[in-house]
């Protein structure tokens, strides 16, 4: 038993000493993910703000240029253009000059007035459609508190809707992005590291020479998967510490369970990792592995779009994405406080992912000693 | 004489393609770099064409009916029939507090016990909408849909008792190019610029970078090719393996996921010519710095991959994101090739457009290319 902790401690220390010894690959850890975490935490955004728009306003009465005054004080749209009827608002939509164009006819405040309905057109870029929808959400609001406003002046009273959002009361996008790049820049860190564990060794031809040590497989493989880990560990707990000092983001679970969800993260990813590694023959194929890994895993994680707008089978297939329950668990964590049962709900999976890859590939290894 | 200059004319063009002859040999032997060329396009669209998804489906919601009347039970009909909520009726909202730390519920909307009083007395009936804000853009369109449907039965209800005087404002929303809003048709063909990234930086950069590695590009250079010769023959056969996924990937959007596809395949070609040669200079660059397949790698991922999905405008609205962010999109190529992308099959030609992103993409691949031939050269020495 200590001969077998002794040999593991020293491999993670020769591992070690592999990752840090060159001062540009010292640099790959800390400052990639550094400059990711301040520039993508604030380019990650689905929010929509600084909205170029265009207006035409062919009334002549009150009631369009209160509309259009009630647009315009608004953070949604930016820069607003003015123009006349014609072809004009095509060529600004064709070429992305603006992304909306609302367009009030002649006899808007007439018809309102006359109580036969007034019509209002809005015309949206549909290559932009996420954002165009919450535009189109955004001025149809707009539009309707007026008719609702004027139709009885008292009626603005009734339509009193109060909303709270939970957890995040001002809807800051970052508090999003930063638990989600704890996960993401872990990823991308780690799945590298562990995948070129192997692959570099056997390129070398130094991994032949471990496996005629006195070595066991469980060994090797505990050697390559601690530092790994450690590595992993740390990434996560950097980005965690940077994101809450420098935007604040709060933290509103327990640190204990959160150091568990990252060590088990970590251990799944490293999982994937060696999985990989002991399948590519050469180092190209481990970066390209990984790189086959990595970008389903982030996409489908709910990190760029949620899980549930997925169709139902692919819903199901995403349990073995890893990013997926740590998501769950880090924006749980931070923000929700999420219980320990809910947090064990989503590291099981875990568990089970970095556990099987784990022994499938130390299978691969011994048959490859055979 | 004359022969002789012939023949050393001849020489170099010789030897270009027997170069290019040797790569193209190299990348049919290597089944990684088939895989990064075939397989992960296929990938990437598969991912794109079902997995990345911005067409909200229904929301799950918890209502909350603290008092069961027929005010209120009308209001619960409205939601549930409102194409945007899938909902779960209770009476006590801490039930449904723990579902939305879970996340199994997106939103709960608590219909006051006072409702048909304080409507029928002409005051302001509290309802209550709570988001789950760790999700703040599914938060916005909860809290939007809300208000919406509750807009809505408030007017029906004002017309049904006639006090309204129906002053009604009907808008008409169009959304051109894209009339179904499927957010599929505008990620597929911004995928494409992700496809192409691939293609011209993580592959090239991975395969260069293999070669220092190995100590083959330094018997490259001991050849009578110049740098410009072999950075040449390098460079065309990933031009054209670049051409092949883009073919397929086109092939694959528009007749199996069924995006439309209203531009010219002539303009198509030469943007993406404009950005291919732009991405494989970004890596060779990166090669020749690296000099190492596991940082070339890391490198790729950091000022090749990551911006091309993040900063190009692909998912993320440019114009939302900070002016400093804003400002550095400028200097990645994706962005204007997203752009041009989304035009060409959606909108059409739109030259002006077009020209304007093919400008900006020959300039940052200009300046790339000076860096790598001085970068190249130097390290010769």
């Amino acid at each position: 038993m200590f001969h077998t902790l002794s040999r593991i401690g020293s491999l993670i220390i020769k591992e070690f000493l592999i990752i840090t010894r060159d001062p540009r690959s010292r640099l790959m850890l800390v400052m990639p993910p550094l400059m990711q975490l301040i520039i993508f935490s604030t380019a990650a955004t689905l929010e929509v703000k600084n909205i170029s728009l265009m207006v035409i306003n062919e009334d002549a009465g009150r009631h369009g240029t209160e509309i259009v005054q009630r647009v315009s004080g608004s953070k949604t749209f930016a820069r607003i253009y003015f123009s006349g009827p014609g072809k004009d608002h095509q060529a600004a939509l064709d070429q992305q000059k603006v992304m909306a164009v609302i367009h009030i006819p002649q006899q808007f405040s007439r018809d309102l007035e006359g109580g036969s309905g007034a019509d209002i057109q809005f015309i949206f870029d549909g290559r932009k459609s996420n954002s165009s929808q919450i535009a189109n959400a955004y001025l149809t609001e707009v539009v309707n508190q007026y008719a609702l406003e004027i139709s009885s002046p008292d009626s603005a009273l009734k339509a009193e809707v109060d909303t709270r959002h939970w957890f995040n009361e001002n809807l800051l996008y970052t508090w999003f992005t930063i638990p989600s790049l704890v996960a993401v820049l872990t990823v991308v860190m780690t799945i590298n590291l562990s995948a070129m564990a192997v692959a570099r060794e056997r390129e070398m031809g130094t991994f032949e020479q471990l496996l005629v040590s006195p070595l066991r497989p469980v060994e090797i493989l505990s050697g390559k998967v601690v530092p790994a880990m450690v590595i992993g560990v740390a990434e996560a707990l950097f980005i965690l510490t940077l994101g809450r000092l420098l935007f604040g983001v709060p933290f509103r679970g327990s640190p204990w369970l959160m150091l568990a969800a990252i060590s088990l993260f970590s251990y799944s990813i490293v999982g994937f990792g060696l999985f990989i590694s002991s399948l590519a023959k050469t180092q190209q194929q481990a970066i390209i592995g990984a790189f086959v890994f990595m970008v389903p895993a982030i996409s489908l994680s709910g990190f760029a779009t949620p899980v549930e707008n997925m169709p139902q089978w692919l819903q199901s297939a995403t349990w073995i994405n890893p990013m997926k329950h740590a998501l769950i668990i880090f924006k749980g964590l931070f923000l929700k406080a999420m219980p320990p049962a809910e947090v064990f709900r989503h590291a099981r999976p875990l568990v089970i992912i970095g556990t099987v890859s784990l022994i499938f590939s130390g299978w691969l290894f011994t048959r490859r000693l055979e | 004489m004359n022969e002789e200059r012939r023949a050393e004319k001849k020489r170099p063009k010789g030897l270009v393609r027997a170069l290019i002859k040797k790569e193209f040999l190299q990348i049919i032997r290597d089944p990684g770099t088939i895989m990064i060329t075939f397989g992960l396009p296929l990938v990437l669209l598969f991912i794109f064409g079902y997995g990345v998804n911005l067409d909200n489906s229904r929301f799950h919601i918890g209502l909350v009916l603290e008092k069961s009347e027929p005010e209120a039970i009308s209001l619960l009909t409205a939601f549930s029939n409102s194409r945007y909520f899938q909902v779960q009726v209770g009476h006590d909202r801490r039930v449904f507090n723990e579902e939305l730390v879970a996340g199994r519920l997106r939103g709960l909307v608590v219909i006051p016990a006072d409702l048909a009083q304080s409507l029928k007395r002409g005051h302001s009936a509290n309802i209550q909408v709570i988001t789950d804000g760790s999700e703040p853009n599914i938060a916005n369109f909860v809290q939007g849909y809300a208000q919406g449907v509750i807009n809505t039965w408030l007017i029906q209800r004002e017309q049904e008792e006639g006090q309204s005087e129906k002053a009604v404002i009907n808008v008409e929303a169009r959304f051109r190019y894209n009339q179904e809003l499927a957010s599929r048709n505008f990620l597929l063909p911004g995928s494409l610029a992700i496809v192409m990234t691939l293609i011209g930086v993580i592959l090239t950069a991975l395969v260069i970078a293999r070669e220092w590695e190995r100590g083959t590009m330094e018997a490259l250079m001991a050849t009578p090719a110049s740098i410009y010769q072999i950075l040449l023959a390098k460079l065309i056969p990933y031009f054209i393996l670049g051409h092949i996924s883009m073919f397929m990937c086109w092939a694959a959007a528009v007749f199996w996921y069924e995006v439309p596809f209203r531009g010219s395949p002539v303009a198509l070609l030469l943007i993406s010519s404009v950005f291919l040669l732009g991405a494989l200079g970004q890596g060779l660059l990166i090669s020749s710095m690296t000099r190492d397949q596991f940082l070339a790698a890391q490198a790729a991922l950091v000022v090749g991959f990551l911006p091309a999905f993040i900063l190009s405008g692909f998912i993320f609205e440019i114009a939302s994101m900070p002016t400093v962010v804003q400002g550095l999109t400028l200097i990645f190529p994706a962005r204007y090739f997203v752009s041009s992308l989304q035009t060409i099959f959606l909108a059409g030609d739109i030259w002006p457009l077009f020209l304007r992103s093919m400008a900006a993409m020959a300039v940052i691949g200009l300046v790339i290319f000076l860096l790598t031939t001085s970068k190249t050269r130097k390290r010769l020495d």
